[in-house]
């Protein structure tokens, strides 16, 4: 019900807040600052700064750490006492105010960094803004990395995310809109799109879902994610979450919609396909056949973190006959002191694995490097030397984690190594066959899979070899003439004869 | 959010292709052999002349009631009760044929891979991820199935690689049995190419109905035609006509002598394959008897239906199990089937042409 009545505010930032429950001003200060005071609860970062202008006494209020010590000097207190005038909108220079005589509404005002001009005598009173905009600096988010381009990241505040991305996209019909979540929190989030470019069925949807979110609070993006998305049982992540705002943008060109948070430096995209996760802004930055091969061997490692512990479980397994004399005798002579299963060994080692993932991810990076020495060459050898595991299974493992490490998301790669544990069980149990099955198991779901209305297997499934270029692998930029269908943009014409040029004038 | 449940016209193609080839393609090469000796491949390609005119009535059939599926328009046609009875049929016909497939994918992993495994285990494997992909409804099939297809060239190479190996005069001469042979042996080859008649059921999901419809069925009939064809001349090749005699799935022992630089046994990778294509017909059956049921019992949702149909396709296939029963069960069902991919549909045109009975258009 709250939320409901407060659709009209969310289209700009930073308004002042309206407050639907309301509470008549008083006319004496001191009667407004008890109000005040016992609505904060009697909180002690609140603080009044007293004032006189034309002899009639004020009083400032405001919420210390919210507020920015210089916007308040410079645009509130000094115009004030230098001008000397309650002409208060001709005095202040704040970026906004508003005058109001609800004092729910200044509540909620201190809350957002607004500043309190309470007058003596008056009933009315001014909301002046001097929100503190701090954030850190802007750096390279370190789990996406590249190698060429950009090296900018998003922050935590949301304001200078959407000033990275107006940045880039300096165009009329990139709309931003607002949207308060949390009954507790509060949390302010943003969904951006290009208005003439995205399919209006979807802005709708993800409207509707955003709206229909009830939850005391939203603390990451990931609260969104699991509210609004399709399928939430799924093993695939289905929104793309980033921290780059190249390839936030990359994707709202698209005809995609970014999600950003207070708060959170991870933005996502909704909808997104399969291929998404295995697309690096820098592909676009390196000739692109070294581009094409790059995103081949990613595709490849999709394959290997998914299926090669299995294979290489139903190969020794069952189905040693498949290999050559020469090969089967290498492994079989590394098997034969080993006292488990395969199964076993492929279980022991990714668990330890898994651990020296998780424990390195925590500490600080020197003893990262050490956890990272211990673990991969300490163990490693130990183990192989005390006949636990053989040498095969420490190969076949190393290389499922490399190649799950390739994925440039860390959902995706995530979620392909678990999705490897079921599959290791069937290929233990029926060999080829389980294997077969287990994987076309996976193919349905990724088949069925759809968000918000797109194909989540897109190009693949439904098959479109048209859009093979652009997501298996990548062709010259000028070859790419449509957009990808699965986001059912508006228009599909993404570049138009950009190389029309002769090469040759004098031919 | 709303989604389309539509396919298009590739999809309808792979969905024809993948429901034909399936479980018959092991044995199929020994049981022409018996009937037409080395002229076998040469009776496949009369097959697909002849299934083209059965693709042509059942397309005229589906094309006079677009928007229906054969359950819902036979009422229209034959009168509710009759339409009753033959939708009850063509429900036990297609859990007959998956029956059939679970038993033939039972005894061939049986005999080739899994020795030891529980019956049940095996055709559980098949039941869970085949009911799985019918419950997703024609469009996931269609996607799947689309997928999948590109295994089909493996297949193909795999078979193709073992030329090196032919003699061509094994087959020399052409026709020696004669015409008469060929042409009855073209019985055998229609049981195995049986999957065309889904487009009864299939066709209103189509995006472009008409002429480009027609087109995805009859590339379907000449791919599978193709496909059965060269597998078929392949193995007359490498076999001579005395082992052909006494192989009984000839294609997995011609695979068996052949390997690659780190793969020895390439029969097991071809088997693998082969998998996806008995779980695609599999699947094409249950999702004709669970529409049909969906039909019959007037549900709203097909979920429920296919997993009846295939408990009872599970149950039923659990009972007898040696290749000779299972050999018995298929030569009735091949002769039943004449009735459902042609009989049945030839008299729902033929009435429905008496009696100008044909889907309003709005």
């Amino acid at each position: 019900m709250r939320r409901g009545k407060r659709k009209s505010v969310r289209n700009e930032p930073y308004q002042i807040p309206t407050a639907t429950e309301s509470c008549e001003a008083f006319f004496s200060l001191e009667q407004n600052k008890e109000y005040i005071i016992s609505k904060f609860h009697h909180t002690e970062d609140i603080k009044f700064r007293r004032m006189t202008i034309q002899n009639i006494a004020c009083i400032l209020a405001y919420l210390d750490p919210l507020v920015d010590e210089d916007k308040l000097q410079k645009t509130i207190m000094k115009p004030l006492m230098e001008k000397n005038k309650l002409d208060i909108e001709d005095t202040v220079t704040s970026k906004e105010y508003r005058r109001s005589k609800n004092l729910q509404e200044a509540v909620s005002g201190l809350t957002k960094g607004f500043v309190v001009l309470f007058i003596e005598g008056y009933q009315h009173f001014y909301l002046l803004e001097a929100f503190s905009a701090n954030s850190r600096a802007v750096s390279e988010p370190i789990n996406e990395q590249v190698v060429r381009g950009s090296h900018e990241g998003f922050v935590e505040n949301i304001m200078q995310n959407l000033q990275m991305l107006r940045r880039r996209i300096e165009n009329p019909n990139l709309v931003i809109r607002f949207f308060q979540v949390g009954k507790t929190t509060d949390t302010k989030l943003a969904i951006i799109y290009l208005q003439h470019l995205v399919n209006p069925d979807l802005i709708q949807e993800v409207e509707k879902r955003i709206t229909s979110i009830q939850t005391d609070s939203i603390q990451t993006p990931g609260y969104v994610e699991e509210f609004i998305e399709d399928s939430p049982f799924s093993p695939f992540p289905q929104m793309l979450s980033t921290e780059r705002p190249d390839r936030l943008t990359a994707h709202v060109i698209e005809g995609r919609i970014g999600l950003l948070m207070e708060g959170s430096p991870s933005t996502l995209v909704m909808p997104v396909t399969f291929f998404a996760f295995y697309q690096s802004p820098e592909d676009y930055n390196s000739r692109w056949y070294i581009g094409s091969i790059l995103r081949l061997i990613r595709v490849a490692s999709f394959i290997f973190a998914l299926g090669l512990p299995s294979l290489y479980i139903a190969t020794v397994s069952f189905h040693s006959e498949v290999l050559p004399a020469e090969l089967i005798l290498n492994i079989k002579s590394s098997l034969e002191n080993v006292p488990f299963p395969p199964l076993l060994e492929a279980l022991i080692m990714q668990i330890i694995l898994e651990l020296l993932r998780e424990a390195a991810i925590r500490l600080p990076g020197p003893i990262a490097q050490t956890i990272g020495i211990v673990g991969g060459l300490v163990i490693g050898t130990a183990i192989v030397e005390a006949n636990l595991v053989s040498n095969m299974m420490i190969i076949v493992v190393a290389l499922t984690a490399i190649s799950s490490f390739a994925v440039p998301s860390y959902e995706m790669s995530m979620s392909i190594r678990l999705l490897g544990f079921p599959l290791m069980l069937l290929s233990a149990s029926f060999g080829f066959i389980g294997l077969v099955f287990g994987l076309s198991i996976i193919l349905i779901h990724l088949c069925g899979l759809e968000t918000f209305g797109t194909p989540y297997f897109s190009p693949l499934a439904p098959f479109r070899f048209n859009e093979l270029k652009d997501s298996i692998i990548r062709l010259p930029r000028w070859l790419l003439g449509n957009r990808p269908t699965d986001v059912h943009a508006q228009y599909r014409k993404q570049e138009w004869r950009s190389r029309g040029w002769k090469k040759n004038e004098n031919d | 959010m709303k989604t389309t449940s539509t396919i298009n016209n590739a999809q309808l193609f792979f969905i024809i292709f993948q429901t034909q080839v399936g479980v018959g393609v092991l044995s199929l090469p020994s049981s022409l052999y018996a009937e037409a000796g080395t002229d076998g491949w040469i009776t496949l390609m009369i097959t697909g002349g002849a299934i083209q005119l059965v693709v042509f009535i059942l397309y005229f059939l589906s094309k006079r009631f677009p928007s229906l599926t054969l359950f819902e328009y036979a009422p229209k046609i034959v009168g509710k009760y009759v339409a009753f009875i033959i939708s009850f049929l063509y429900v036990a016909f297609a859990i007959a044929t998956a029956v059939i497939v679970l038993e033939l994918f039972e005894t061939t992993i049986k005999t080739w891979i899994l020795f030891r495994t529980p019956m049940l285990v095996i055709l559980l494997l098949l039941t869970v991820s085949g009911t799985y992909l019918a419950v997703g409804k024609i469009k996931v099939m269609g996607r799947f199935y689309q997928f999948v297809s590109v295994l089909i060239i493996p297949l193909v190479l795999m078979s193709a690689y073992t030329l090196k190996d032919a003699d061509i005069r094994y087959i020399l001469p052409l026709g020696q049995n004669g015409m008469g042979t060929i042409f009855k042996a073209t019985q055998k080859g229609i049981v195995s190419m049986l999957g065309f008649e889904i487009v009864l059921f299939v066709y209103p999901y189509v995006q472009n109905k008409g002429k480009a419809a027609l087109k995805s069925l009859t590339l379907a009939n000449i791919a599978v035609t193709s496909l059965y064809t060269f597998l078929t001349f392949t193995t007359y090749v490498f076999f001579s006509p005395g082992q052909l005699e006494i192989i009984p799935e000839p294609l997995v022992y011609m695979l068996k002598g052949v390997s690659f630089i780190i793969v020895d046994r390439v029969d097991l990778l071809f088997l693998s394959i082969w998998i996806i294509s008995v779980m695609t017909s599999y699947v094409s059956y249950l999702y004709i008897a669970g529409r049909g049921i969906q039909h019959l019992t007037k549900r709203k949702k097909t979920t429920g239906s296919i997993l009846v149909a295939a408990i009872l396709a599970l149950i039923f296939s659990m009972f007898s199990h040696d290749r000779y029963t299972v050999e018995m069960l298929s030569s009735y069902h091949a002769k039943a089937s004449y009735f459902f991919a042609l009989g049945f549909p030839l008299v729902l045109l033929l009435v429905s042409l008496l009696f100008k009975k044909k889907e309003e258009s709005q």
